[in-house]
């Protein structure tokens, strides 16, 4: 049995401290998946989120062992975070680029994220989420898990252990919510 | 943030439901009272939900992939025509499956299964509506009936099916640890139904443990196919897109799919692909695994996937249990014991599965009965059908090639037959007897060439192995006899030079520090080389090199063990300076391994030509290389790493990252990523032991794999975990010296003395020479262990003393010898050791002793304090204090029991009140 399967079978028995190794792991996983896969595409290539996070989970868990719902729950709830990590980084470092510097690391700027978005500005959404999460954290945990790990509502409303239905109420606020946000944070909007 | 009673979210999603404006309006003020800037703030969030629909939703193209992701929505209570849904009793890849309650014409509750989406509902309905009349002539006892079929409300085909209270059939073998025997029983029982609705016409498809319930009868195991008639209706062309749900999940069960389905254009299917599928049915029930393991098939590419299932010969049963590591459970689950399940199912039974599994469906069982009928024949000790796959294949194989003349001979050894009656009798036994011993001898070769292609060698080397008792009889044909012995003397070959290989690491690794220790190492394996290579008829320095290199391609079942052995020979013989023997080596490396990329690869490094070598790392073919290839490209840079001063760590090891990506079973590769890994230590040590745990799992007899995982769980101090492998990799090898060394320090680090002395002297009586590092540490304990009364000051000294000569330029073996002498009394001598030792400098390339700079400091100050001067006494201690403090974050520092209380010894001495901490 793997490490991540292991550990989610960990989770699964009710092992809280477990769900933390996940997270560096399916973080690394991640990484090394998307620079991979670049190295391998024509330059200007982008590669997308969801498939990353799909991906990662074929390699890093042993689908056979398993099965629970909640343990793929986890796994997806990493990797959300994972991505969010990843991105905000990349977003970071292309800032940071500015300021020059010999900063040597393999370019992940090519990763899109999950759902798409024309010209967002990741870190401002970052932020936003960042302030949702104090108010409503369920509601910023699915929209994670939607938009970095492209996770659909039902399968996402599976993770968080809510009815569609409240799934889809707390997606419709959130959306707004944080557009809402963004313009009040002053991000650039549209 | 808002601190109103008003719930922003429950207002909004309530308003945003209702349509009309003014009713909206309406609502919002009853909601929110007079509270005019929620109410504008609400109004807000509402023309963004209407404006902004797009707003962090997928985009459209990825709408379009994934058709209709609505879940079903029938739930218990549901009516779909006469049926009411009650409970929901299972859901797999097609469907979901309920119980449900029929009322009309007849009440009886039945099983309905609802297909999920992605399917077009008009086409399954007709596929079925095309088959019922067959289906409704089915009748058998094993068989569930599908009694129905129908659209639901939402559009959805669904089927009604005769309600089976059961378990799939491998479970409920595994539950009830049912033997061999009640499993083939049961399984006659299958073969017999699926041969019913083969003579109906009726194929099932979809054969797999979930389609074939046991419900218990009167206390009787009844077997039950269900879903004759679904698959064909729901089947699907086979795409890439059809396989694998948006998830990237493989849809449905294809382990169980015969070659014929995994084509693309699957055209005629006909009943013998349920043979297949039965085979593999029946395949699992024995050996408790697929021939092809789930998880194989769908980490694999989608083409990939499919060629695994139309080309790659599965491994028999009794191989594929005898190689399982959970074989102990699989036998207790059937009632047995390893060693004799392993017998019970290698012959008749292999033979049985693995020729409704023959790739060829020409040459399965021609119906489910004669399948059938085969099993029982098994059951009843007659001799069966089926043979072993290669004889009958081969002579197959010749009698197509001479058909004619066969039946000639045919005719003619019939009417000799008649003529000679039985007189012949005593030369037919023999030739029986002939033809049993080459048949065994065929099995075994077959089954080690497979073991050859997957580089299992061990393993290849057991089966050769087996047949040496063939062999010595002399009864086989000769050929074969001659193959055999091949086979024996390649596979001998292939166990020293992997062994070599893996004890040449040592060369490279850390515990080489000397130029002098390396050299010695290199000339051992050199020699370890050079003697495998002769007494395998390849004396590679004493045959012109056309005929060496001559003799090495000539052994081509082996190359990918051979070739890699030869780069390593010649790096290891390149570290002697005999530049002559070098060249000549090349030379026959050259000839007997022509690939264009490696040679530039080789003369590159021969040259040292390092820009060349950092060009190939990067060229685009690099991925095409084999794992061997990949492997010797990384030593070649990382053992003339100080040539590649601007590469980081990084970039040398992407080389290795990238070769087990390609290859993530490959041994030596996870090997090497995982020896660089741990010894990059730190952050790096977890993921290396991942690595190394590939690498264990790949090659569980390797010492030195072992023994390396042991490495990084002591990095980890992780002690325990350490010691038990340190102890695996000693089973496996006893005199693996560079694994006892370890073996002893972490026994050392965990306060288990006297084991540890007993390891470290193990390790110095096999390797007085090249145990520096036991040598020091065994000092150590000598001379520092808790209870007074058992150290032994001579012994630290003489150890210490010896460590120091052999390797005078690390810090540590000084820091033993002044620890010794301290203990002896020997001030000055004490002194001038941890001068020394401090000059040197502490060496970090040893994870696990980075406090000695503290242990140097503390001993110095009690030596001044011995020698009266206690100031300067005072001023070391303080240096060691403030090392202490400035390092505090290790965790060896941290943790270090030996250091403790060697600060409690240096504080008593020096009469300093203890620290608070």
């Amino acid at each position: 049995m793997n490490d991540v399967t292991r550990i989610l079978n960990a989770v699964e028995q009710g092992d809280a401290q477990a769900a933390e190794r996940l997270l560096p792991l399916v973080y690394d996983e991640l990484r090394t998946l998307a620079a991979h896969k670049l190295a391998q595409e024509k330059p200007g290539q982008t590669l997308q989120a969801t498939a990353l996070v799909h991906e990662a989970y074929l390699r890093l868990v042993d689908v056979d062992t398993v099965q629970h719902w909640n343990s793929r729950g986890h796994f997806f709830a990493a990797a959300a975070e994972a991505m969010r990590r990843i991105l905000v980084d990349e977003a970071r470092h292309k800032r940071s680029q500015r300021r020059g510097g010999n900063y040597q690391r393999i370019e992940l700027s090519a990763v899109e994220p999950a759902v798409g978005v024309n010209q967002l500005d990741i870190l401002a959404l970052d932020e936003a989420l960042h302030q949702l999460t104090a108010l409503d954290p369920r509601a910023a945990e699915l929209v994670k898990l939607r938009f970095f790990a492209g996770l659909t509502v039902s399968e996402a409303a599976k993770v968080l252990a809510v009815s569609i239905a409240t799934a889809e109420n707390d997606w419709a606020y959130a959306k707004s919510w944080l557009k809402l946000q963004l313009s009040t944070n002053g991000g650039e909007l549209s | 943030m808002d601190t109103q009673q008003i719930d922003e979210k429950a207002v909004f999603n309530a308003a945003r439901r209702i349509a009309d404006a003014a009713a909206r309006d309406d609502y919002l003020s009853q909601a929110c009272g007079d509270d005019q800037p929620a109410i504008q703030r609400i109004r807000e969030l509402l023309r963004i939900h209407e404006e902004e629909q797009s707003f962090l939703e997928p985009p459209a193209a990825d709408l379009a992939l994934t058709t209709d992701h609505s879940p079903i929505a029938e739930r218990p209570g549901t009516v779909i025509g006469p049926y009411k849904l009650l409970q929901q009793i299972g859901e797999g890849g097609m469907g979901v499956v309920f119980m449900a309650e029929q009322t009309e014409p007849i009440q009886r509750t039945v099983a309905l299964k609802i297909i999920k989406p992605g399917m077009d509902t008009r086409q399954v309905i007709a596929r079925f509506e095309a088959e019922r009349q067959a289906l409704a002539m089915m009748d058998h006892p094993n068989i569930a009936k599908v009694l129905d079929a129908g659209t639901t409300d939402s559009g959805r085909p669904y089927f009604v099916m005769e309600l089976v209270k059961g378990v799939p059939i491998t479970k409920y073998c595994d539950d009830k640890h049912l033997p061999i025997r009640a499993r083939l029983e049961l399984f006659v029982q299958v073969c017999q139904a699926v041969q019913h609705a083969h003579q109906k016409g009726i194929i099932h498809r979809d054969i797999k443990p979930n389609n074939v319930l046991v419900a218990e009868y009167d206390n009787r195991a009844v077997p039950k196919v269900i879903d004759f008639g679904v698959a064909k209706a729901t089947a699907q062309k086979l795409t890439e897109r059809t396989m694998f749900t948006e998830f990237g999940q493989v849809l449905g069960t294809v382990e169980y799919m015969s070659p014929e389905q995994a084509k693309l254009n699957q055209l005629d299917i006909d009943t013998r692909s349920d043979i297949y599928s039965l085979g593999v049915l029946l395949y699992e029930l024995v050996a408790g695994t697929t021939p092809f393991e789930r998880k194989r098939l769908t980490d694999a590419a989608f083409d990939e996937m499919l060629r695994i299932i139309r080309e790659e010969e599965p491994p028999k049963p009794s191989t594929k249990l005898s190689s399982s590591d959970t074989l102990p459970s699989i036998a207790a689950n059937r009632h047995s014991e390893p060693a004799r399940l392993s017998k019970e199912v290698h012959g008749e039974l292999d033979w049985i599965v693995m020729k409704a599994l023959e790739k060829d469906r020409a040459r399965r069982y021609d119906s489910a009965a004669n399948f059938a009928a085969d099993i029982e024949r098994h059951l009843h000790d007659e001799p069966v059908h089926a043979g072993p796959p290669s004889a009958v294949y081969r002579f197959r194989k010749f009698a197509k090639r001479n058909r004619t003349a066969l039946a000639t001979g045919a005719l003619l050894a019939l009417g000799m037959l008649v003529a000679l009656g039985g007189i012949a009798s005593g030369i037919w036994e023999r030739r029986a007897r002939q033809a049993r011993v080459t048949g065994q001898l065929e099995v075994i070769l077959e089954e080690v060439s497979r073991l050859e292609k997957d580089e299992k060698w061990s393993e290849a080397l057991m089966t050769a192995r087996r047949a040496e008792p063939a062999l010595a009889t002399g009864e086989a044909a000769p050929e074969i006899q001659e193959r055999a012995r091949q086979a024996l003397a390649d596979l001998e070959l292939v166990r020293r030079l992997e062994d070599t290989r893996a004890d040449s690491g040592t060369v490279w690794g850390t515990s080489t520090r000397t130029d002098t220790t390396r050299s010695e190492l290199a000339v051992q394996a050199e020699q370890a080389y050079a003697a495998a290579f002769r007494d395998a008829g390849i004396d590679v320095d004493s045959l012109p090199v056309k005929e060496a290199a001559e003799r090495i391609t000539a052994r081509d079942r082996i190359s990918t063990a051979v070739l890699p052995a030869l780069d390593d020979w010649v790096a290891v013989r390149s570290v002697g300076n005999d530049e002559a023997a070098t060249r000549r080596l090349v030379g026959v490396l050259r000839m007997a391994d022509p690939d264009p990329w490696r040679r530039q690869m080789r003369d590159a490094l021969a040259r040292k030509d390092w820009s060349t070598l950092q060009v190939l790392t990067t060229s685009t073919d690099l991925d095409e290389q084999p794992a061997a290839t990949l492997g010797f490209l990384y030593a070649a840079i990382d053992m003339n790493q100080t040539q590649f001063p601007e590469w980081a760590e990084n970039e040398r090891e992407l080389v290795l990252r990238r070769a087990q990506w390609k290859y993530p079973a490959d041994f030596w590769i996870n090997h090497r990523l995982g020896v660089h890994l741990i010894w990059r230590q730190g952050e790096h040590v977890e993921e290396g032991i991942g690595y190394m745990r590939a690498a264990v799992a790949v090659r569980p007899q390797s010492s030195h794999a072992m023994s390396n995982l042991g490495a990084g769980y002591t990095f980890l101090r992780e002690f325990d975990q350490a010691i038990a492998c340190y102890r695996k990799s000693l089973e496996l090898r006893p005199d693996n010296w560079v694994c006892l060394g370890n073996l002893g320090i972490s026994l050392s680090r965990k306060g288990a003395h006297e084991e540890a002395i007993a390891a470290f002297e193990e390790a110095i009586r096999l390797r007085p020479d090249l145990t520096t590092e036991a040598h020091a540490e065994l000092s150590m304990i000598h001379s520092n262990r808790p209870d007074a009364h058992l150290r032994n000051a001579r012994r630290a000294a003489e150890l210490a003393a010896k460590a120091v000569e052999l390797e005078p330029n690390f810090s540590n073996h000084w820091t033993a010898l002044g620890i010794a002498r301290y203990r002896e009394s020997q001030w000055q001598e004490a002194r001038t050791a941890f001068d020394k030792s401090l000059q040197l400098g502490t060496d970090f390339s040893h994870g696990v002793f980075s406090w000695e700079e503290a242990i140097d400091w503390f001993f110095l100050a009690m030596v001044h304090w011995q020698l009266g001067n206690h100031d300067e006494a005072r001023k070391c201690y303080d240096e060691a204090v403030q090392w202490m403090d400035q390092n505090k974050l290790q965790n060896d520092v941290q943790n270090d029991e030996q250091l403790r209380r060697i600060r409690a010894e240096a504080e008593e001495l020096l009469k300093i009140s203890k620290t608070t901490e």
